[in-house]
């Protein structure tokens, strides 16, 4: 008999659909680093992101039923995860939800020089920078940017169309180009 | 062709353009200085967040919760309790005993047949008023018409 972990994603979810908790706690160890990445700099705190991804794996497990596999898994598990930290942003009251005007026309970000200053210091800047903008812009930078999401994806996780995915993304990189130092 | 707004380069840089519009901007872009500019800032700016440290959770997590979720999953699978088992009867009898009791002291309160008898018992010794006057409480009167 295979290990679980010579299983693919596939098999571990039809074995962890039927109750089966080794299967799914596999399915968790593959997941939880990027589960876990994305809420820590979303939440900007290591203790909510640690809870908040024990809570999205619980929760996934519980409602594994409603999961279906016209989206990929760790795209579902993304849609969790997003909900959970907006609740818990929400109920602390750390986000603000201001109106994006995803119609507005995106403005040109300056073209800097083509110097890529890849230091401890330009990624210190660009981590403040991030941490600077709107959640809505940060959550989708870091979807598209970090976690590798297709707009197709990226629709599917933050509820939006395909227009709105595509004037947002630019939106966000317009804003962290403005924050960045050249 | 005119530079594209920075959504279309933006979209471009993600290879999310159709094949059509892609080729269009694909041969702008060669020959303007401003797109090839602002087209290598969004990759400079994909490099830097790829390079952002990334941090990990440091345990594995799914080891940690096998046995919250295997206690989920056997609940998962258990039937259903059957509800005429004595868990099933006892919070209703219990519900229900709450509930008569609360009944019968509300009907002591309000005068019923039980408040009623002991009202009645009282007022035949303190009764203010007089034989001959005027009944205030049509009940204490009622009552008190039938005692010897």
């Amino acid at each position: 008999m295979r290990s679980l972990q010579e299983l693919d994603e596939s098999e571990c979810i039809a074995r962890a659909r039927r109750g089966d908790a080794a299967a799914f706690s596999e399915l968790v160890s593959r997941h939880q680093d990027r589960i876990y990445r994305f809420l820590v700099r979303l939440t900007r705190s290591l203790d909510d992101a640690r809870d908040l991804t024990q809570e999205t794996f619980l929760r996934a497990f519980e409602h594994l039923k409603g999961w279906r596999p016209e989206a990929r898994f760790s795209t579902w598990l993304f849609r969790i995860a997003r909900n959970q930290a907006f609740d818990l942003l929400r109920r602390h009251q750390t986000v603000e939800f201001v109106a994006l005007e995803e119609d507005a026309t995106v403005l040109d970000p300056a073209p800097g020089p083509d110097d890529v200053l890849n230091t401890a210091q330009r990624l210190r800047q660009l981590d403040a920078a991030l941490s600077r903008l709107p959640v809505e812009h940060r959550e989708i930078v870091l979807l598209r940017e970090i976690e590798g999401l297709s707009y197709e994806e990226l629709a599917d996780v933050l509820g939006l169309n395909l227009g709105t995915v595509k004037s947002r993304i630019a939106r966000a990189r317009t804003a962290l180009l403005g924050f960045t130092p050249p | 062709m005119n530079c594209p707004p920075f959504e279309e380069l933006s979209a471009y840089a993600d290879q999310m353009l159709a094949p059509a519009a892609k080729e269009r901007l694909a041969s702008h872009v060669q020959a303007c200085v401003g797109c090839q500019a602002q087209l290598q800032a969004l990759r400079d700016l994909q490099l830097q967040l790829h390079a952002l440290p990334q941090p990990h959770l440091g345990f594995d997590l799914g080891a940690r919760l096998r046995d919250q979720l295997q206690t989920a999953g056997e609940r998962k699978r258990a039937p259903r309790a059957p509800t005429w088992g004595l868990s099933g009867w006892l919070p209703a009898g219990l519900a229900a005993a709450a509930m008569a009791s609360g009944v019968w002291l509300g009907v002591l309160l309000v005068g019923g047949s039980v408040a009623g008898t002991t009202q009645a018992g009282v007022v035949r010794v303190f009764d203010p008023v007089p034989p001959g006057g005027l009944c205030v409480a049509v009940e204490l009167c009622r009552a008190t018409k039938g005692m010897p």
